[in-house]
Formats: structure tokens, C-alpha cells, sequence
């Protein structure tokens, strides 16, 4: 695992053979005990992610099949999600569901408590928050179900052009 | 500055004054002294400053004149009226005085018209974006103005050895290039002028107005060296003088900036001990940037670069030092000078226009400098873009290439130096005069005018005039972060990586230098926000007659009154929201005040509370002042969070120990101690089940959220037919009553009522305030609720229990010390046990147990268990007092339970 040669092209992914190979390297470095896959715990051990208040998430949303790790292929698809060459609906996509904890398709009132919850600590009590919640939601929800399903969010988030900021550089 | 002001047109007058000095007191020798005079008319005295102020008050009429019309200055930038003004004004002047007077002096221009102009578009200068397109910034101001200069100067000569320009235009290609140097460079009171009312999106402003002000060094250089060259003569340029001239570019440029840092540093410094001297805060601010401008100009460094850096350094600390009405004060000073100052330029320059004894026609000359100049920064702008496009995340596209192509606009500043050359050195002076003025007058009138069209016909992204909404603001955050997380775990290390190294020396030392200690108070920001808030809604709620929440206005919303605005309707909310917050009733006639006043609101609140994400730093303290211990704080939390979080479920899952400790909060342990002993062993065994739904929303994490969904299910159906009967009370009324009966008659629980006030409570400044809210429902009112809007009390109610509410922290510990003594506690004793007296709603044991226990499982007690440990202590210390603004206990009971 997490050798560049035997994660080729099709791994459809964006990126290119130079770039797979850059980043099986920070894979391998970020693998602390040769599992070939990511845990929380390695993902922990970068200072800067342990100040991210939504580490926990993105790792969440990183691991695609739910089993806790992030395997070599998960990484990859996952990283290749912010390269230049990816689709605005794909960011999107991923922008949802950091929201979206339960993957069922929506955001419900709860689930966006709790990632607001995550990104204000205790900067704002759970009151405000909450209202603010609410309006969030009532401002987004279009088909007054109470939550938020994805076509909702892009509406309002499309036109932020996130697909121009959610690049990162391999 | 005031006195500057004066002082601004006073130099093009000294000619006319001074001839006349002399004879200012008309007086005969022999006339015997006059004694006192009623009367005297001392005009010569006052007569320069006079003379400004009258000017200046000219300019400023003329300005309100336009702006009468809107339409006018919706087609027409306002440079370009006052050109034209004062081109009229020229033609007056020329007409009654026979000769051209008050035209722009250069030495006016550079010394006192320019500086307030760039001080203060460098110091509200957007650092973030600035900062974020540097390189683009400089590869357009040093490498596009020198190509424009060279390619104009030469192409220029080349022009006139195809015998184009009259042989009349006596210059060599060392006199053309002198020429391109000055008219190549962008010029930033134009570009300022023109574009802040075009409105093109904020990337494609920052890179064509940052060219603008940072090609300054260059443009100087370029022009000292081509002039020096000139008066040397070309035969005399040894090649060591090329190479002198390509080392003072870096001497000019790096120490303009340097010169600026050091009296950004100087002015930080010295606003930190001004506390008792608020008064002169502000002047501090223009003496020391004024200071930078005349020092750098006296060094022949490049000054517009000393005081951008100047203003774009200290506003930082200089924000956070000086008071309040300080900065409201320097911000209001500093627009109107530099758009005073600005008005007075291009009235000027189109009264310079008038005198042709300057100038001399080359239609060539004129033509072919006009074209070349449009043509050569087209495609030196296509060239470079194609150069940092392969750099650039978001590379810019065609259409800002037209734009920015189109927006090099020229103007006083080519000007002023075409008027510094000497005629003597540089014969051909008088047509590249012409030259000059046809060039600025063509970009500032004609492409100004044109621009806005264009910029509407090509579609270009329009920056947008309102505040982010809401949930831009928090998608924006969430976005932040997500790209933080992801860029440490690809291992990119880039611009983010070392601006994050500055902010980090910034935090350690500059900051600890430079700003009082004060200075640092995210947590006041914070509450004084929420305290705004709820004084607004104080305000609000008199306003309306402060009937509005009794019981006629909140319980009937068939009424006409609550129904003519459609969102405002009670049961409307309840059923959108479907939370707790809305039975607030504060919120509710909130909203219906008007979302974008609580917009703003939220978004302060938001800014205040907001984790920062690492690359939002800067920003954030530019606007909002963030003080440095914020982001400590704030890192130490989330780590504390993350690790906390991995801990917990690590041990938890593995020994099921718990290592919370109750020391966090003695007081309320206490209580708890007390409850327990009064509930001991009702439920013990199964504590986890109440408490479940109750701190899960603080702090949940993926797994809470799929129970949630089921839980919210459940709920409603089994509610559907029960009904619901609440009682609202106020909280004194309660307290009084308290232990005893009060409580017990509504609910089975006997600790409804908050203990005394906590210490934080006495502390906020809000708390107090507060009193004048309460809200009133008679318990009558309330009851008719549930006629009206059953299914949207049914729905919030089960969403309530989903969601939690909030401020029930401290059971998790309880709970999760099985030995402890305080542990066997009545499932909804949690639920009465905070201090704080905002509504909370109150559901008997059954009710949260029924249910819980459909969704609840044996499994789901260690998932509860992990959850816990992430309240942190600090959640518990907060959210009381935090909470403790609302005066009134409302129950709700179902009666099914009673």
C-alpha cells in the first residue's frame, strides 16, 4: 500500500502520474505505523491539524467506505476532490457533506448545529447558535422540508465560487 | 492636517501674492496714523489661503452639483466632470485674466495633493487580498511598467526615424524613452477614481489599483535615470551607470518600504501610550505617515511605497491601540482629504489644460503615443497573465485581461513629471506636454466613461455591494477550514505556510510590542455584540407597545395583525425552525423586525465567534480586531477538543473508565450533589438514557446524528396524539415558590428553579439589562398554543429533544462516574440544574424517556459515554452564565404525563 506503482492512472483521480507519486510520499510519511492506512491518530499527529476544529470531519468525509482508516485510495481521491482539474460540483459535493454527517442526502437542523457547534467552540453559546441554525436554515431550506438537501445548498453556496477557492496545490 | 489643506494650493498662488506684499497696507506716508478703524479690508493678508479654501469650496459645490443628478454620475465617473469643470474653469480664468493661473504645480501635486490620497488607500487597503495577489501585484507594476516604458520610448523612436512625428519634435530615443517612463506608469488617483465606482469584482480591483501604487518606484527610478541620462547626454552614459540605474530600482523600492515600515513601527509604538491622550490620536496617525512621505521624498526614495507600506503596517496595531472615536475620526479624516485632494487634482489638470503657452501639437507624436500606449499595455497584460496563469490557482480569465488591459488609466502623476523636465535639457518638453495632457485626458474621460459599459457588456464579475449573507459567512468559515485541513494533509506548503510563520512572529513579538495590554479582548467583543443584541430587541419589543407578547399578540396566530408578514407567523417558525430557540419570543418578533438587521448582527457574532481558520487571520484582524490570545486560545480548545475527543473514545471503548474530572466545577457539583441525594437510586442503572439527547447536540459527533434522525421520528408519531399543556412562568415567581410546590404542580421534579445567580451572572453587563425583556405569557395564553399549532408544537417539541438543548452540559460527568456519589440522579434533574434562567424547556422523565428508549440501544450507552468527555470544562463554566440572559422559566409539560 501507498506505493505510487501500484496505484496507476485509473485511479481516476485528477491528478497526474508526478502528482500521485508526491503524494504517495506525504502519504507514507503521514503513516506513522506502515499500516497502509491513515487513522485519526495519524492524522492527529500534524500540529496544524490538531488545531482544525473540523479534522475530525474532513477525515470522515476523506473515508469514503466508513471504516475509520483512510486507505492510499481514499487519500488520493479524496486529496484529488481540491486539485485544479476537479469539477465545481465534486467540491461542492464534499463542502455538503462536511455538513451532511449522517450521509443521508440532507442537512437536517441538527447536523449543522453540531458542525457550527465544532467550528465556534465555546466563542458562542449553544442559544445564538442555535438561532442562527435556524435561520440558516429557514433561509436555505426552498422546499420547507426543514432541511437542506444538496440542490438547496448549491444554490446558495454555487455562487461563493468555492470551486475557485477550494484548490490546494499537490 | 488642517493647515496642510490650506496649505494645498497656497504654492501656485505665491507668484501672484508675493509681487503684491509690499504694498499691502496702501498707505501714504504722510496720512497721520489712522485711529482705530471700524472697518479694514485686510484681503492680501487671507488672500492665498483665501484663495484655497475658496477653491477647495468650489471643488466641493461642484461635487454636490453633480451628484444632484443620479443619472449623471451614474454614466459619468466624477473625475471626468471635474476635468471638464475645471476645464471651464481654465477657460474663465484665461479669459478674465489673460493668463493661465492656479494650474497644478508639480511641486503642490507631490507634496501636499498626493500624499493623503495614497495614505489612505494604503491604509484601508484589504491587506488579505492584497497580500494574497503580491505576486501578480508586482509582476504587473515592475515588470509591466518597465516593459511599457521601453516599449513605448522605443517604438516611439522607431515612429518618429519612419518620419511619422514632425522633425520639428526635436528628441533622441534616450528623450523618448525619458518620455515612456513617465507616461507608462499607472496611475493610482485615476485608477482609484474610476474603478471605485465601476465596482469590478475585488481581485481584478486589488491587482490593477496595487499595480498602480507599487509601480511608483519604478516609474520614479525609470524617470531619474532617463532624465539624469538626458542631461548627461547619451555620450557620456558609461555602462556602470545602466547598472547604477538597475540598483537604485531595488534602492528605491526596498527602501520606500523600508522608510514606511519603520514609521509604521514608530506610529504603532507611540499609539500605544496615548491612553490619556485620546485627542491627538488621529493626528499622530497623519503627522507620522506624512512624516514617512517627506522623509522619503527627501532621501529620493519612492514615497507613494513609504506611505502604502506605512498605512498598510500600522493599521493593524494602530486599530487596536487608539479608542473608538479615534479610529471613527482618522477614518473619516482621511477620506475627506484624500478626496479633497483628489477633486483638487483633476480640477487642476483640467485648468492646466488651458494654457497652451506650455504645450506644443504633434499630431503624430500625440497619436502615435496614444496608440502605442493602449496597444503595448494590452499586450504586455496578456503576456504577463499568460506568464502567472501558470502559477496561479485561479488563473485569471480573458475577460479580466480586457479590464485590466483597459484600466491603465494615466494621470496626474504623468503630469506632474512631464511639467518637471527642463526645457533646456529636453527641447521637445512643450509637444510631450501636449502629449502628456491628451493621454491623461483621453484615459480619464474616455476610457473612464467607457469603462463601466464595457464592464457591464463583458459581464465582468461585479464585487458585491452588500454584506455576505449569513450563511455565506458560515460556508466561508466551514470552506476555510475544510482547505486548511486538507492543505496539511497533502503537505502543501506554500504561501499559507509562511504567512502562518508571520503571524506567529507577528503573536510572539510584534503584537506584545506594540499594542497595549487592553488591546487584547476578543471575549469582551463578544458579549458586547450579544449584548447589542439584545438591547436591539429591548428596543424593539417598546416599540412595538411591549403588547406584543402578551397573551392576545404571541398566542393567536390566525390573528391578522401576526399574519400579515407570512415568516412571522408563530406556528410558520415553529414548523421551519423546528427548534427551542424559536419558543424564544424575542426571536420571533426579531425576525420580523428585519432579517438584515439581525444579519449584521449575527455576522459580528459570528466573526467574534467563529473559529479562525489559519489563512483568515489577517483579515480578520484587519476589520475585527482579533487579539492575538484569541488564536492561542482558540488553538489550545480545538486541540483540547481533538484530543480529548480521540481520548475519550479510545478509552472508553477500551476500559470504560471515565477521566473527566469533577473538580471543573465545584458549585455545580455541589448541586448535583444535592439532587442526587435527594433522587439517589430512582434510576440508577440507567442514567445515560435521559442524558442522551441532552448533551449530544453540544458536541455531537457522526454517530449521534443517525439516532437522531430515528429518535425525531419517533417522536412525532408517538406525540401526534397527545396533547400538550405548558405553563410559563417568571422566574422570581419560581424562585419564590421554588423548591417547595411551585414546580412539583407542573412537573414532577422538584429543581425547576436556577440557584442564586452564578458570579458570572452578576458580572455580564447584559445580565442586568436584561430584566426590562421578560417576556410575559400568562399561563392562559400558552395553553390556547397547542390548540392552534399542534403539529407545529409536536414537530418542535420532537426536534427539541433531538436537538437538545443546549445548556445541559453538566450531566455527562455525572453520569459518567458511576461511583461517585453524585451519580444516581433522576433522569431529568439535568434538566433544572442550570443557573441560567432562559427558557428551557422541560420535559417530564416519561416523555424523554419513551422517547429515547425506542431509538436507544444497549449499544448506544458507550457512544453516549463518548460523547461526553468533549464537553470540556470550559463549556460548563460558559454556558450557564452564557445562557442567563432570559428572565423567564417556561415549562411544557404533556398532560399525558402528569
Amino acid at each position: 500500500m501507498g506505493n505510487e506503482s501500484s496505484y496507476p492512472e485509473e485511479m481516476c483521480s485528477h491528478f497526474d502520474h508526478e502528482e500521485i507519486r508526491r503524494l504517495g510520499k506525504r502519504f507514507r510519511k503521514l503513516d506513522l505505523d506502515h499500516s497502509g492506512s491513515l487513522s485519526v491518530e495519524e492524522f492527529l499527529s500534524l500540529p496544524g491539524l490538531q488545531q482544525n476544529p473540523l479534522v475530525q470531519r474532513v477525515v470522515d468525509v476523506f473515508d469514503t467506505d466508513g471504516n475509520g482508516e483512510v486507505d492510499f485510495k481514499e487519500f488520493i481521491l479524496g486529496a484529488s476532490q481540491f486539485s485544479v482539474k476537479g469539477h465545481e460540483e465534486e467540491k461542492l459535493r464534499f463542502a455538503f457533506s462536511i455538513y451532511d454527517m449522517d450521509k443521508d442526502g440532507y442537512i437536517s437542523n441538527g447536523e449543522l448545529f453540531q458542525v457550527l457547534k465544532m467550528m465556534v467552540g465555546n466563542n458562542l453559546k449553544d442559544g445564538p447558535l442555535q438561532q442562527l441554525v435556524d435561520k440558516t436554515i429557514i433561509i436555505l431550506d426552498r422546499d420547507g422540508d426543514g432541511k437542506i438537501s444538496f440542490e438547496e445548498f448549491c444554490a446558495v453556496v454555487g455562487n461563493l465560487e468555492i470551486h475557485k477557492k477550494l484548490v490546494v496545490m499537490v | 492636517m488642517l493647515h496642510v489643506a490650506l496649505l494645498l494650493l497656497r504654492l501656485p498662488l505665491v507668484g501672484a501674492g508675493a509681487t503684491e506684499e509690499p504694498t499691502q497696507e496702501p498707505r501714504a506716508p504722510g496720512d497721520p496714523p489712522p485711529g482705530l478703524a471700524l472697518f479694514r479690508w485686510q484681503w492680501h493678508e487671507v488672500e492665498a489661503p483665501y484663495l484655497v479654501a475658496l477653491w477647495i469650496l468650489l471643488a466641493s459645490l461642484a461635487k454636490i452639483v453633480f451628484h444632484l443628478s443620479r443619472k449623471v454620475t451614474s454614466l459619468v465617473p466624477e473625475s471626468c466632470l471635474l476635468i471638464l469643470l475645471g476645464l471651464v474653469l481654465g477657460g474663465i480664468v484665461l479669459a478674465v485674466a489673460k493668463k493661465a493661473e492656479y494650474q497644478l504645480e508639480p511641486g503642490t501635486f507631490f507634496l501636499f495633493l498626493l500624499p493623503p490620497i495614497v495614505l489612505d488607500s494604503g491604509y484601508f487597503m484589504p491587506s488579505r487580498l492584497f497580500f494574497d495577489n503580491l505576486g501578480a501585484i508586482l509582476t504587473y507594476a515592475v515588470v509591466g511598467t518597465l516593459w511599457n516604458a521601453f516599449t513605448t520610448g522605443i517604438a516611439l523612436w522607431g515612429l518618429q526615424q519612419a518620419g511619422l512625428v514632425a522633425p520639428r519634435v526635436q528628441a533622441g530615443l534616450l528623450d523618448f524613452l525619458l518620455f515612456g517612463s513617465l507616461i507608462s506608469a499607472v496611475d493610482p488617483v485615476a485608477v482609484l477614481a474610476v474603478f471605485e465606482e465601476v465596482h469590478v469584482n475585488e481581485t481584478l480591483f486589488i491587482i490593477v489599483f496595487g499595480e498602480s501604487l507599487l509601480n511608483d518606484a519604478v516609474t520614479v527610478v525609470l524617470y531619474k535615470v532617463c532624465n539624469s541620462f538626458v542631461e548627461m547626454g547619451s555620450a557620456n552614459v558609461q555602462a556602470s551607470d545602466y547598472l547604477k540605474g538597475i540598483a537604485s530600482l531595488f534602492v528605491v523600492s526596498l527602501g520606500g518600504a523600508a522608510v514606511g515600515l519603520v514609521f509604521a513601527f514608530l506610529l504603532a509604538l507611540t499609539t500605544r501610550f496615548t491612553k490619556r491622550v485620546r485627542i491627538i490620536e488621529p493626528l499622530l496617525v497623519f503627522l507620522l505617515a506624512y512624516a514617512a512621505y517627506l522623509t522619503a521624498e527627501m532621501a529620493s526614495l519612492s514615497a507613494i511605497l513609504a506611505v502604502t507600506m506605512c498605512g498598510l503596517g500600522c493599521k493593524k496595531y494602530v486599530e487596536a491601540n487608539i479608542s473608538h472615536k479615534s479610529r471613527t475620526a482618522v477614518k473619516y479624516t482621511m477620506k475627506t482629504l484624500a478626496s479633497c485632494a483628489e477633486t483638487v487634482i483633476f480640477m487642476l489638470l483640467g485648468i492646466s489644460a488651458v494654457d497652451s503657452s506650455k504645450w506644443a501639437w504633434d499630431s503624430g507624436l500625440v497619436l502615435g503615443t496614444l496608440f502605442y500606449i493602449l496597444f503595448f499595455r494590452a499586450l504586455g497584460v496578456v503576456l504577463q497573465t499568460w506568464v502567472l496563469n501558470q502559477f496561479r490557482l485561479v488563473p485569471l480569465d480573458k475577460i479580466d485581461q480586457v479590464v485590466m488591459s483597459y484600466g491603465g488609466l494615466r494621470g496626474a502623476v504623468a503630469f506632474a513629471l512631464v511639467i518637471l523636465l527642463d526645457r533646456t535639457k529636453v527641447p521637445a518638453k512643450d509637444y510631450f506636454v501636449a502629449t502628456t495632457i491628451v493621454v491623461v485626458f483621453f484615459t480619464v474621460i474616455v476610457q473612464g466613461l467607457t469603462i463601466k459599459p464595457l464592464v457591464k457588456w463583458l459581464k465582468v464579475k461585479r464585487s458585491e455591494h452588500h454584506k455576505p449573507t449569513l450563511n455565506q459567512e458560515l460556508h466561508e468559515h466551514t470552506f476555510d477550514h475544510i482547505l486548511a485541513a486538507v492543505e496539511d494533509v497533502v503537505g502543501h506548503h506554500g504561501y499559507h505556510y509562511w504567512r502562518d510563520r508571520w503571524e506567529q512572529f507577528d503573536k510572539k513579538y510584534l503584537s506584545q510590542l506594540l499594542m497595549r495590554r487592553s488591546a487584547y479582548r476578543i471575549r469582551d467583543q463578544i458579549w458586547d455584540v450579544y449584548y447589542r443584541l439584545n438591547i436591539r430587541d429591548a428596543i424593539s419589543f417598546v416599540d412595538q407597545g411591549g403588547h406584543v407578547l402578551s397573551s392576545t399578540g404571541l398566542t393567536l396566530p390566525s390573528m391578522p395583525s401576526r399574519n400579515s408578514v407570512a415568516e412571522t407567523s408563530v406556528t410558520n417558525l415553529l414548523r421551519e425552525s423546528g427548534s427551542g430557540a424559536c419558543l424564544d419570543l424575542q426571536v420571533i418578533d426579531t425576525v420580523r423586525s428585519g432579517r438584515d438587521r439581525e444579519d449584521a448582527v449575527m455576522h459580528h457574532l459570528l466573526c467574534g465567534g467563529l473559529y479562525k481558520p489559519r489563512r483568515r487571520y489577517k483579515a480578520s484582524c484587519s476589520r475585527h480586531f482579533i487579539s492575538e490570545d484569541a488564536r492561542e486560545r482558540q488553538d489550545k480548545e480545538v486541540f483540547q477538543q481533538n484530543m480529548k475527543r480521540r481520548l475519550e473514545s479510545f478509552k472508553s471503548t477500551k476500559h470504560n473508565i471515565c477521566f473527566t474530572k469533577s473538580k471543573l466545577r465545584p458549585r455545580k457539583a455541589g448541586h448535583r450533589k444535592k439532587d442526587g441525594v435527594a433522587n439517589t437510586e430512582t434510576t440508577y442503572g440507567k442514567p445515560p438514557r435521559d442524558l442522551g439527547f441532552q448533551d449530544a447536540a453540544a458536541v455531537v459527533l457522526t454517530m449521534e446524528s443517525e439516532e437522531e434522525e430515528e429518535s425525531d421520528s419517533s417522536e412525532t408519531e408517538k406525540e401526534d396524539d397527545e396533547g400538550i399543556i405548558f405553563v410559563a412562568r417568571a422566574t422570581n415567581e419560581v424562585l419564590q415558590e421554588g423548591k417547595v410546590s411551585g414546580s412539583l404542580e407542573v412537573c414532577p421534579s422538584p429543581r425547576i428553579i436556577p440557584p442564586s445567580p452564578t458570579c458570572a451572572e452578576k458580572e455580564l453587563p447584559w445580565k442586568s439589562g436584561q430584566r426590562d425583556l421578560a417576556v410575559y405569557v400568562s399561563s392562559e395564553t400558552t395553553k390556547i398554543v397547542p390548540v392552534d399549532m399542534q403539529k407545529g408544537w409536536n414537530q418542535s417539541i420532537s426536534s427539541l429533544e433531538s436537538l437538545a438543548s443546549p445548556p445541559c452540559t453538566q450531566a455527562p460527568t455525572i453520569t459518567r462516574l458511576p461511583p461517585h456519589p453524585l451519580v444516581a440522579e433522576e433522569p431529568q434533574t439535568p434538566l433544572h440544574q442550570f443557573s441560567d434562567p432562559r427558557p428551557s424547556f422541560t420535559f417530564p422523565p416519561s416523555l424523554a424517556k419513551a422517547g429515547r428508549s425506542r431509538s436507544e440501544s444497549s449499544a448506544e450507552i458507550p457512544q453516549q459515554q463518548e460523547l461526553q468527555p468533549l464537553m470540556g470544562h470550559k463549556d460548563l463554566t460558559h454556558l450557564s452564565p452564557g445562557a442567563a440572559n432570559r428572565r423567564w422559566h417556561i415549562q411544557f409539560n404533556r398532560s399525558g404525563q402528569l
